[in-house]
Formats: structure tokens, sequence, C-alpha cells
């Protein structure tokens, strides 16, 4: 069935302004889309979306992570195996992560990590027919915010929910972090760490974001307050 | 696929919170998540739901002959069926300790218990009884499979109506259900599986979600006391009629006790939501309303989109409540939260640090050590 931008789109489907785009410059087709011979197909059920000049995607629901290069994930690592640590990531297969791509790391001087540890990596290698490949370093060989993430709690939950509290207009963070002192990393592939002050701060923390999936700009905000004056005791 | 591992950042957050006195989801230690009983539209076919966790009983029965040793009863079998449906880890067709196990209890709670009348199953000695075979098909799982699956065989199997049959001479009519009401199962008692776990040397959690079971089974190098998932099978005259452990030693001689009390009280209410069910199934059906899972599917369907049962979630908030006028009980001790004195500052791209705002600070300090 032909489509437009911004119809709810089902595998199969296929966009006859892409290819109208197509012909008068280079477009940039996002996950969803596939283009064979003749159109640009749709590959996933969602919303087809469109960002000038000629970016198009299919913002469909998903949890599974497929990796992707140079996205920041968290994972758990589940096995040492030589000079590798296998992390798993919530994908197809766990990714490598090797010891010496940590900050200051050598041969002799291992990094401490252990089985079970939450680790916040990027994702340097991610090629459907390989293993992915995560380092705990960027290009200058500091771990910035990478490497092991300490104490706190880790849950997992969408992949288009980390996306929309990632995206800077919306305004859960920015609601939350005036009520109350928390850190936060979020990976693209689902899961979340948090850590505040108590116990009772940091699962408030989890419940508003879990809570914010399908809420509205303005229904984010009152949440947060309410939760904050909940943790405050100012409601009875 | 396998099972994805259980940090260590997970373990102790979820240990300490329960040591504090309360529980990922909010709820108290002794609460269960909602229960939720649904009939399909042939006798002995019916869903329940516990929380999110999710698991269909049928019940089907066949005319077989019966075993030698017991000429004059009928047969019950169990089977369960746990797919990658319910969690990504299960193998389709195939049996593992999981099932296994869970099969084990199953039978150990309505065979060997002997809740149900064999005897009334019979149709002719040595030659002809009615075989019942309840197929429990895990759809969802969340946490607590075994009290899920037991609530389900149970709901089935009461729920459940056979042909009637009549004898003339050697010949056996089996009536369709048009012809003569179907006769129901006669149950002498209704036990049901409860499932505690158990924390540290005296923590009973009734209802153990996905997490707190993974937690509570795994074996700590540390010499902390090890946990264990205890599973009571109570009917409603508050009689045990299973007790089965998993995971560590108990050191606590009350906690089995404990959790037989807490059981019996809990399994009552449980048979009474059920026989409730039942009734109230059965009045439909006389009055010829068309009872499927058409209704509940599409209703279940929004809920497990919107997620009503947050996994994570504050002493007695609701998910529904975004009006401020909700009335929230309070259960901590009363926490002042000052205006921030921190701020979020991007740093790195896709990263962002807590910083001291640069204000000067309210607070002034003063020396109580003034001379006289």
């Amino acid at each position: 069935m032909k489509v437009k931008i911004g119809d709810v789109v089902l595998p199969g489907d296929y966009c006859d302004e892409i290819t109208a785009d197509g012909v008068k410059s280079k477009v940039v087709l996002g996950p969803g889309l596939r283009k064979e011979v003749d159109h640009v197909y749709i590959m996933k059920a969602g919303v087809l979306r469109k960002r000038n000049p000629n970016t198009f995607w299919v913002d469909s629901y998903q949890k599974r992570y497929v990796p992707s290069r140079s996205e920041n994930v968290i994972g758990i690592v589940v096995q040492k195996a030589g000079d590798l640590y296998r992390v798993d990531i919530g994908g197809s297969c766990t990714a490598a992560l090797s010891y010496l791509s940590f900050e200051g790391a050598t041969k002799k001087n291992r990094p401490e990590v252990q089985i079970g540890d939450v680790i916040y990596a990027k994702m340097l290698v991610a090629s459907k027919d390989m293993e992915p490949e995560l380092v705990c370093v960027d290009s200058h060989g500091k771990k910035g915010r990478l490497g092991v993430l300490n104490d706190g709690f880790v849950f997992k939950c969408s992949l288009n929910l980390i996306r929309k509290i990632l995206n800077p207009i919306c305004p859960l963070l920015e609601s939350l972090k005036n009520e109350w002192p928390f850190e936060l990393a979020a990976g693209m592939n689902g899961r979340i760490w948090i850590k505040a002050n108590t116990m009772r701060e940091t699962i408030a923390v989890g419940y508003a974001i879990l809570g914010a999936e399908y809420l509205s700009d303005d229904e984010i905000k009152t949440m947060c307050t309410n939760i904050a004056s909940i943790l405050a005791g100012h409601v009875s | 696929m396998k099972e994805t591992q259980i940090s260590n950042s997970e373990k102790t957050f979820v240990q300490k919170i329960i040591a504090g006195g309360h529980r990922l989801d909010g709820r108290i230690y002794s609460e269960t998540r909602n229960l939720q009983i649904a009939f399909g539209s042939d006798y002995g076919s019916c869903m329940v739901s516990l929380g999110e966790t999710k698991v269909l009983a049928q019940v089907s029965c066949e005319v077989v002959q019966p075993k030698q040793i017991r000429p004059n009863e009928g047969i019950i079998f169990i089977n369960v069926d746990i797919s990658p449906m319910a969690a990504p880890q299960f193998e389709a067709n195939r049996q593992t300790d999981h099932t296994v196990n869970l099969n084990r209890l199953l039978e150990k709670c309505y065979k060997d218990s002997k809740c149900i009348d064999l005897e009334s199953l019979c149709i002719v000695v040595e030659e002809k009884v009615w075989s019942l075979r309840v197929d429990v098909k895990i759809l969802n799982h969340e946490g607590n499979l075994i009290e899920c699956a037991s609530i389900a065989t149970l709901a089935a199997l009461a729920h459940f109506k056979r042909p009637d049959v009549t004898r003339v001479g050697d010949k056996v009519i089996i009536h369709s259900i048009a012809e003569k009401d179907p006769i129901p199962t006669v149950l002498y008692h209704y036990p049901v599986c409860l499932t505690y776990a158990i924390f540290g040397s005296d923590i009973l959690l009734s209802d153990p979600s996905y997490i707190e079971e993974a937690v509570c089974m795994c074996t700590f190098e540390e010499g902390s006391a090890g946990g264990g998932l205890l599973v009571v099978g109570m009917n409603q005259y508050k009689e045990p009629c299973l007790l089965d452990l998993t995971g560590a030693a108990i050191h606590n001689v009350n906690i089995v006790h404990k959790a037989i009390l807490s059981a019996s009280e809990k399994g009552k209410s449980v048979v009474d939501v059920l026989k409730k069910a039942i009734i109230s199934d059965d009045t439909l059906r006389l009055k010829r309303v068309k009872i499927n899972y058409a209704d509940i599917i599409t209703t279940e369907h929004k809920q497990s989109l919107i997620k009503k049962d947050i996994s994570i979630c504050l002493k007695n908030y609701n998910a529904n409540d975004i009006n401020p006028e909700s009335d929230v009980e309070m259960d901590d001790d009363v926490q002042i939260v000052e205006p921030s004195k921190y701020d979020v500052v991007p740093t790195l791209p896709k990263t962002a640090e807590l910083k001291v705002k640069a204000e000067k600070s309210a607070w002034i300090e003063i020396s109580s050590e003034e001379d006289d």
C-alpha cells in the first residue's frame, strides 16, 4: 500500500515521496526502511517520520536491542575469557570488551572488573556478521563517563523510552533534576542505571522514568512534582 | 538464548531494600499482586494472571483403560509447557529442570493430595475410565510461576465438566453437551500452592517477582545467609498439602511455621476468589451469555502496553494518580527536600554531570564553642 509521511505504516508498504526526493538529491534511509529496485519499502510497523532535508525513518516500538556503532550502552559482565570480557548488552549475542580498552590499562595493569559488574561503554564495532565490540575509552584514551558503574540500580525499559528521555525537548530529566539529586546513565540498549542518596529516591527516579513512557510533556511535569511532594512528605 | 544474568548492583539494591522493610514494587512483605481469573468458552479452559505473570490451563478428557492396580479409578495427567513466549531464555519443546520441577509440584499438589474424586471418573471397572488431562501453558513469566500455574490448574479443574455417560447393557453411551447436562468434577478440597521467597534468616516475601526470585536464589560468596523459595500447598480448610524448599537450607525454626500460618489465610482467600469466579461464570452461562477470552484479551493487551503495574514503584503510589489530590500514604520518615543545590551540566556528548550550583550557601557557620 502507498503511504505518506506521518502515516501508520506496516511492513510491505512503500512510500513514493522518498523515491521522488531521491531523484533530486541523496536521501538517508533510517531504521525500518529498505530500498528495493523500484520503491522504498517499509520493514517495520510504526509511524513513518521525516526530518528535513532528506532523512527518513520508521518510529516503531521495540524492546530488543540491535547494536549500532558509536552508541553508549549499559552491559553486564557475564564472563572473563582470556583478555576479553564478555558483556551482555541485551542483543542477540554478547559483546566483547578487551581489558586493554580501559583508561590507563596495560598488559600488567588490568582493570578491576568482576563478573556481574555493570559497564557503561561505547559500541566500537557493530557489524551484523560479527560479534559487537565495546570500548570504555574515547579516541583520546580518556575514560570520560564510561567504565564500571558501582552501586545504584539497573532496570530495563523499551528502546523508545530511552530515546524519549534523552531527547533534549523531553522535560523529564529537566524537572527531575530540580527536585532531588541523582545520577543516571541511559544505555541505548534499553537499560538505565540510576543512583541517588537514598533507596527511596532511587526508586522514585526509576518510577518517574518508567511512568513517563506514555505521558505527555505536561503530564510528566505534574508527575515529577507529585513524586517530589510524596518524597518530601507534603502529601499526607 | 541464555538467561540474562542479574548484575551485582541489582542484587545488592534488592537485598538492601528488602532488609530495609520495603519491596521494589512498593508492596509490603505479605502482599500479593493482583489476581485475575478468566474463563474461556469451553468448560475447563481458564487464564489466570498474577500481576504480569500469565498462565493458561485447559482440561480435556478421554475414555481410556484404567491402570491394573487401580481398576476403579480415573486417571489425571498434568502437562506443563514453557515456551519462549513466556521468557526468551526458555527453549521450545525441551524439558528443562524448571519445567520438570513445576510439573512435579503440580502433580504433588493435585494428584498426591487426592483432592479429586478419582472413583467418580470410573465408567466400567477394569475397562473404561475417564482420563483428565490438564495442559498448563505459561504465557508470560514475571516471577512466581508456581503459584500462578497452580491457581490456573485448580480453576480449570473446578470449572471443567465432563460429558454424561449412560450404560445400556454392555454398551456405554457418551452424551453430547446438547443431549444431557455435563457433570462437574468432584473436588474434595481446593489446594493451592503459595510461594514465599526467603531472604536472610527471617524475612518472608509472598508472591516474589522475577527479580526477587532471582536474587533470593543466587548464592553468595560472602558468608551471608542464603535464601530460597518455599512453596506451601494449602487448602481452604487450612490444611497443608505440600511443602517444598529450593535453595539454601533454613536456619530459622520459626520461618516454616510463619509461612504456613500466612499461607493458610492466603490460601483461603484465593479459593474464595476462585469459587466466586466459577459461580459468577456459571450464572452467566445459564443466562446464555457468550463467554470467551476475546474481551479480556483486548483489555489485557491495552494493559500490557500501558503497563498498570510498573515493576518499580513507591509504596502506595499509583500510576493513575497524576492529579495532585491523590491520597498517598507515607511510609517513611519525613524527608524535607531542599531546593536543588545541584545542576545537571552537559559535559561530554550524550552525558551530563551533577554540579553544585554556583550560589552562595544559605547556611552560616556559627561556632558553638562560644566563650562565656
